[in-house]
């Protein structure tokens, strides 16, 4: 029976054979070069495929990114509890927060911040796995992001932004209420960032700096960061001389 | 949480403290008919974290967020506002 069936499924598979070759012979004269195809499935690459918790394209897994992507391309985030806040009211904000050097609110899902907060450490805070290895990290931001919650993001550190910010919000108060920041990498609460505001931006404050360097011993200053290098010359220079015999003699004499 | 006979509310807390998650959840069931006033502290201010209510017929409220879950100040308000909603059935 076996060797029945061998016999058949060798003819048919000849069968097969002589046809496909008739046929690549026909194409090959009328339409194209015959181009064999390996049967072998070919895997796409996995390497460079991103695996991440949700699917790639879930709202869950955007929103993550979105929010890593506004914490780490914004100097300042202001972090505000919003409270009936009516269309027009939102409207009106949104805008003049857009003049205010692009500044821009998002409604936070908390919940889905929480979990970016979490993995804010993370290469990818969105990867599979991630979010159970991180469950009971603890960040300093949390606190404040129970309850109706949204954030400005203000993407040059300048402290005049934020005070335009402020003075925006005090418009709107009790509907948007300041309760934290993050400023590059430190969090303020509300009595910092106000300290923050009130100071001269940072082009200003580098150039005080600078100025106050020259006139206090700029030279002795020079001279104290010159002092590693020069040392680490000399040493060298000196280990030179020992090692190199010829050098030697000819310091002697001169000496 | 029965906010009807809410007339002036006046919350002050500390995001950063314990007592900050129960005030602000407070805060986002206020009606914006009631008159709202807030204070955000910090962890060195001298002030404590405090909510207090004025209802229709002027009696005031106190409660301390700190020591409340939403859930318990839901419960010490309405104690109040079920007193006004029997009111106005009977007065009705």
């Amino acid at each position: 029976m076996i060797s029945i069936r061998g016999i058949r499924s060798s003819i048919l598979a000849s069968k097969i054979a002589t046809n496909s070759i008739s046929v690549s012979v026909h194409s090959s004269i009328f339409t194209r070069p015959v181009a064999f195809y390996s049967t072998k499935v070919v895997e796409p690459s996995v390497t460079n495929q991103r695996i991440t918790e949700k699917g790639e394209f879930n709202r869950k897994t955007y929103l993550i990114d979105l929010y890593k992507h506004i914490n780490d391309n914004n100097d300042i985030v202001l972090y505000v509890h919003h409270n009936n806040i009516n269309k027009a009211d939102n409207a009106t904000i949104r805008s003049e927060l857009k003049k205010i050097n692009e500044s821009k609110l998002h409604v936070l899902r908390s919940g889905i911040y929480e979990i970016y907060l979490k993995n804010a450490h993370e290469e990818d805070p969105a990867a599979k796995g991630v979010s159970q290895r991180n469950r009971g990290r603890k960040h300093p931001l949390l606190p404040i992001i129970h309850g109706p919650t949204a954030i400005i993001s203000i993407s040059k550190g300048e402290p005049e932004h934020v005070e335009k910010v402020i003075k925006l919000l005090k418009k709107y108060q009790d509907k948007l209420i300041l309760v934290g920041a993050k400023v590059e990498k430190s969090i303020y609460n509300v009595e910092e960032i106000n300290e923050f505001k009130s100071l001269p931006n940072k082009l200003t404050l580098q150039s005080q700096l600078a100025g106050l360097l020259t006139i206090l011993g700029g030279a002795g200053l020079v001279r104290t960061l010159e002092a590693a290098s020069t040392h680490l010359y000399l040493t060298l220079e000196e280990r030179r001389k020992d090692i190199d015999p010829n050098e030697k003699k000819e310091d002697e004499p001169s000496a | 949480m029965i906010t009807k006979y809410f007339t002036n509310v006046s919350v002050k807390f500390d995001p950063f403290s314990k007592g900050g998650r129960s005030a602000r959840l407070f805060l986002a069931r206020v009606p914006h008919s009631a008159k709202l006033e807030t204070k955000v502290l910090t962890a060195n201010s001298k002030d404590h974290q405090e909510i207090s209510v004025t209802f229709k017929d002027k009696h005031i409220m106190k409660a301390d967020p700190s020591k409340m879950k939403i859930d318990d100040l839901r419960d010490y308000f309405d104690s109040y506002s079920r007193k006004l909603v029997i009111k106005d059935a009977i007065s009705d």
